[in-house]
């Protein structure tokens, strides 16, 4: 009787490592159709080369914070047995520089349909237009794949109203823009028209760090101008690309709220204060960005900073134990 | 041992002793707290949250490094219904940053509300008794000359004090500075939203200056920096972008003391030079950083942003009908819609092997039972 019992244990063990393997994340992305999933885009459109290069790197090391994220199944024995593993963001799409309106909407529509939780992070170019809105109300976009000086009568825009009308949006609870202007707004459905609103049909609060609402959203984006990631923070050899990366590793690896994130990312990169420093460049009052006032920059602010809109104490899905039924 | 030399020994002790507070190094709490102590009795005695209400619910105590911090602790406190989640950071065990995130129901305190400066005002007094460091007296201090809550900023000596107040956010922030120099990190800060303390910060003592000599002073830094932006390009796909012409009025060159390594600060430049108009890719400066000791450029980059373009007026409509691409493996590329398959058949093979391996040793033992 013994020897069965330890021949089903070396079984199971065997299997969960089996599984644990097999649950590896591949090399660009997947879609095993369960849990929770997690889609980045961007473009290369305008970009230089420096910046390809740290947007690649830094969507691949977050892909794989998030590929890391397990729920990890016990049989309820004493002491409780790991028996497998399985990929918390069970749709893993790391698409970088193939963006377009019909690839984002078809993912839209799948993560709504097979998954429970969904985080989006786009980084790149948008544009803006007053079609049909009372001014200064502006709609908002942001660019699709285009090659780095692709003519810009070219390059296709994802308006908020495309990402709207993608049928049934209401599971896509983090979304992270890098892009200007698209935290302009909370947005609204009368008429149609900004990002948060567009991403999540809910109407969330303007301050998701200060004073979170009590949804389970939150949409975070530039209002007016946006940094790239190889600009510099103010900081000796700090980036923010690092920040990116860094509020990341937080939200996943240390499974901390998207607000303490915020705080722990600055303070990494050297703003002592967190998110609330002073001297912070992504939060605050607003970072200036020169303009002598040549070329055709006709409107908004030329400064820049983060906004954070819904309930920025909401946390990423993130590694966990589950019992197996 | 001589009385002479007992007397001195005695003399030196009671010299040592009381010297010590100056050096600040009977920072923050005695020999014996832990991190985990210190932040209790910082919540009970400075924050002014009756601590003894709550239950603490978790604790996760990490050392790791973050910024300069070497230890992070977070606190769960509940009570009847309230919860608030405390994050701390430690370098060499002394606090030097705190938020209290208040997640559910009034916080429970043992100190009067009032509005924030005046939260700020008692808040500095208990910090004071707290920490005894030397250098929070001016800082203090430099309250008292505040009336009323509104943006300001307060010089006096070597301290910069910003009040930054807007709706219901209020920042108070006391720098240090060194011949005219701001040093941005050696600061104390407190946070107040709605009144209640959110975020409080210390770095006063987390830093020392390596040296605060200019040797390369703006005008000197400012040259170089057009000098570099001469020669700079940079490519969009196949453009090559240079021959930049900066605008030399709207030059800005900001000396801020900044962290070399190791907490050791030194001069540094950060010179923006404004270009004559929008370059590809939204680029509209050209920035470089200085050491302004040494001269080292340690950056020289071409600043955009991710702005685009505004639609005035078009026939471009939105299009709710376009075609989506159903399912998602669509959308992957070939190999990889493979790969997911193959794992699964791979995973479904190794099963089966494993099941039929357990029934042949099952057999097996039975039938050597037998």
């Amino acid at each position: 009787m013994k020897k069965i019992r330890t021949a089903i244990y070396s079984f199971l063990l065997v299997l969960s490592f089996i599984f644990s393997a097999l649950t590896i994340p591949l090399s660009t992305g997947y879609d095993l159709g369960v849990h929770d999933a997690s889609v980045f885009y961007s473009t290369q459109y305008l970009m230089q080369p420096t910046e390809l290069d740290e947007i690649h790197y830094a969507l691949q090391q977050v892909r794989n914070m998030f590929s890391q994220q397990q729920i990890i199944y016990f049989l309820p024995t004493s002491p409780p047995f790991p028996l497998y593993a399985e990929p918390v963001y069970g749709h893993l799409e790391n698409f970088e520089a193939q963006t377009t309106l019909s690839l984002l909407t078809s993912q839209i529509v799948d993560c709504e349909v097979n998954h429970e939780f969904s985080t989006v992070f786009y980084y790149g170019h948008q544009n803006m237009r007053g079609v049909g809105l009372p001014w200064p109300e502006r709609s908002y976009g942001f660019v699709e794949q285009a090659a780095p000086d692709a003519d810009p009568e070219t390059v296709g825009t994802i308006w908020d109203s495309d990402i709207y009308y993608a049928p049934t949006v209401d599971n896509h609870h983090f979304i992270f823009l890098w892009t200007c202007n698209s935290g302009n707004t909370a947005g609204s459905l009368d008429p149609l028209h900004g990002m948060p609103i567009s991403w999540t049909r809910q109407n969330l609060s303007t301050d998701g760090y200060h004073d979170p609402d009590e949804s389970s959203y939150c949409f975070i984006s530039f209002q007016n101008h946006s940094a790239t990631f190889i600009e510099n923070l103010g900081v000796p050899n700090q980036i923010y690309k690092y920040w990116m990366v860094f509020f990341y590793y937080y939200a996943l690896q240390l499974q901390y709220s998207i607000n303490d994130a915020l705080d722990y990312a600055s303070y990494a990169v050297g703003y002592d204060g967190g998110w609330s420093d002073p001297d912070n460049r992504l939060s605050g009052d607003g970072y200036p960005y020169l303009w002598y006032g040549g070329g055709n920059l006709t409107e908004g602010g030329y400064w820049g900073k983060m906004r954070i809109y819904g309930n920025g104490d909401i946390h990423l899905p993130v590694t966990r134990g589950e019992w197996v039924t | 041992m001589s009385y002479n030399l007992k007397k001195h020994i005695t003399i030196l002790t009671l010299i040592t002793l009381l010297a010590l507070p100056l050096f600040g190094v009977l920072n923050c709490c005695s020999a014996e707290d832990t991190p985990q102590d210190t932040t209790l009795k910082f919540l009970e005695d400075v924050a002014g949250i009756d601590i003894a209400k709550y239950q603490i619910k978790t604790i996760n105590v990490l050392d790791m490094n973050v910024g300069i911090a070497d230890k992070s602790i977070k606190y769960v406190f509940e009570s009847d219904g309230r919860k608030i989640e405390v994050s701390s950071l430690f370098k060499n065990d002394n606090l030097v940053w705190c938020k209290i995130n208040n997640l559910a129901g009034s916080l429970i305190l043992n100190v009067p509300t009032g509005n924030s400066l005046d939260s700020a005002k008692s808040l500095m007094d208990r910090y004071q008794t707290f920490s005894k460091a030397p250098y929070l007296k001016p800082i203090r201090d430099s309250l008292n000359t505040l009336t009323e809550l509104k943006s300001i900023t307060v010089e006096t000596d070597n301290v910069k004090l910003e009040v930054y107040t807007e709706g219901d956010f209020s920042r108070f922030y006391w720098k240090d500075t060194v011949k005219g120099i701001e040093i941005p990190q050696k600061a104390v800060g407190l946070v107040y939203y709605n009144g209640t303390l959110r975020t409080f910060s210390d770095h006063w003592n987390c830093y020392t200056i390596g040296s605060s000599d200019v040797n390369f002073d703006r005008e000197k830094a400012i040259q170089t920096a057009k000098e570099l932006a001469e020669k700079y390009s940079y490519t969009i796909g196949n453009t090559v972008v240079d021959n930049f012409t900066v605008v030399d009025e709207y030059i800005i060159a900001e000396l801020t003391m900044q962290n070399r390594g190791e907490c050791v600060l030194y001069p540094w430049w950060e010179i923006r030079l404004p270009l004559d108009d929008i370059y590809p890719g939204y680029v509209t400066e050209i920035r470089v950083l200085m050491w302004a000791d040494t001269g080292e450029i340690t950056y020289v980059q071409a600043i955009g942003g991710g702005g685009g373009n505004v639609v005035v007026s078009s026939e471009e409509t939105s299009n709710p009908t376009a075609t989506y691409i159903l399912p998602t493996t669509d959308a992957l590329p070939e190999n990889e819609n493979n790969s997911v398959q193959n794992l699964l058949l791979v995973s479904g093979i190794v099963a089966l092997m494993i099941a039929v391996g357990v029934t042949v040793t099952k057999v097996f033992i039975k039938k050597k039972k037998k």
